[in-house]
């Protein structure tokens, strides 16, 4: 297969499989959190990193923010903007998981909904948070507007006015 | 400059998702307050409780003689807390225990822990740690270690968790007793 070919295909069918399995990691893991905020506060509060004045507002924003980002990613609407997000936010978790496993904080890591199903947060959390935070840079680099509305939303625009290759 | 655009771009989905969470927030019935009138902190334990201090099933052989002290490996004036709901005690418990119903978001009061300070030993027990989905699934922290950590750390110091639980302690030949508790 030709480096063209590669470019054209295989690239992007790669990254769309990353964009929906990670927008769809993300909105299993705003799910749980926002049937119940709060618990998903208490498990903010168990890692002892925010003040109690910060813990509720992050319990009520961050679902928001993995849901809608989650959402918008498969979609492919402002596709790097929502990478950009989700690897900010990884890199936010990652930070915090590491930071409890430091201070040898035995929890969960209060990622999804099934807590109780849950294992204690260690290095293996780590892993996978960081293979996450891969596939989301591959899908901030490697994205070119494929398999993604945003496309359709501009081909449909240029079509309009008429523009060439509408 | 694309990548300004793209922070750009996200700053806008975080302001929508903000907006979103405080409508849907002050909407619902379970709403958080927006800044907790409580610290946390109270919420909060450490892992429970050493391993010198987990009592197993096997030192229980049999239930206490009524009114609370236990037999066996235990001091003598021992004390049992079931820390399940009132509805799970009534259907069984270790004979002599007292019930303390326990939810680890609410803790446990103090009078409850200035009366069982002066008390040789304090062993708290639950159903067994188990998930109801998947039994084979235990609990990290089960809500008996919780309330043994917090009451430990409310100053009774004798405070420890039955490992395994009502289960174990049945598992092991103990019996349990329906009645409720004196």
């Amino acid at each position: 297969m030709s480096t063209r070919a590669i470019r054209r295909l295989v690239v992007p069918s790669l990254d769309l499989g990353a964009r929906v399995y990670l927008g769809s990691v993300f909105i299993m893991a705003a799910w749980g959190k926002i049937a119940d905020p709060y618990e998903f506060a208490v498990s903010i509060a168990t890692y002892q990193m925010l003040p109690d004045s910060l813990v509720n507002p992050m319990a009520i924003l961050l679902p928001w923010v993995e849901l809608i980002a989650g959402v918008l990613l498969i979609a492919g609407l402002w596709t790097r903007a929502q990478a950009m997000l989700i690897n900010a936010m990884l890199v936010m978790f990652l930070v915090a998981i590491v930071w409890a496993l430091a201070h040898d904080l035995k929890m969960q890591c209060g990622c999804f909904a099934s807590e109780e199903a849950e294992a204690d947060i260690s290095w293996a959390t780590v892993a996978r948070d960081g293979a996450w935070l891969g596939l989301g840079v591959f899908v901030y680099f490697a994205n070119r507007g494929r398999f993604a509305l945003e496309t359709l939303c501009t081909w449909w625009q240029n079509r309009r006015v008429g523009m060439p290759g509408a | 400059m694309k990548m300004l655009s793209d922070v750009g771009r996200a700053f806008w989905v975080v302001a929508l998702a903000f907006a979103v969470g405080l409508v849907v927030n002050t909407a619902r019935s379970n709403r958080l307050d927006f800044i907790a009138r409580e610290s946390y902190d109270n919420l909060i334990f450490q892992p429970c409780p050493e391993t010198e201090s987990v009592a197993s099933a096997q030192q229980i052989p049999e239930a206490g003689s009524k009114g609370g002290p236990v037999a066996g490996g235990f001091a003598q004036g021992t004390v049992l807390v079931d820390a399940r709901t009132p509805e799970a005690f009534s259907q069984g418990h270790i004979e002599g225990a007292v019930n303390v119903p326990y939810d680890e978001l609410s803790g446990v009061s103090k009078d409850v822990a200035d009366g069982l300070k002066d008390k040789p030993a304090v062993v708290v027990y639950c159903d067994g740690w188990e998930d109801e989905t998947d039994p084979a699934l235990r609990y990290a922290n089960p809500p008996s270690s919780l309330l043994a950590d917090e009451l430990r750390s409310l100053g009774v110091t004798n405070a420890t968790f039955l490992e395994g639980g009502l289960k174990a302690y049945v598992e092991s030949g103990g019996a349990i007793v329906t009645k409720a508790a004196p």
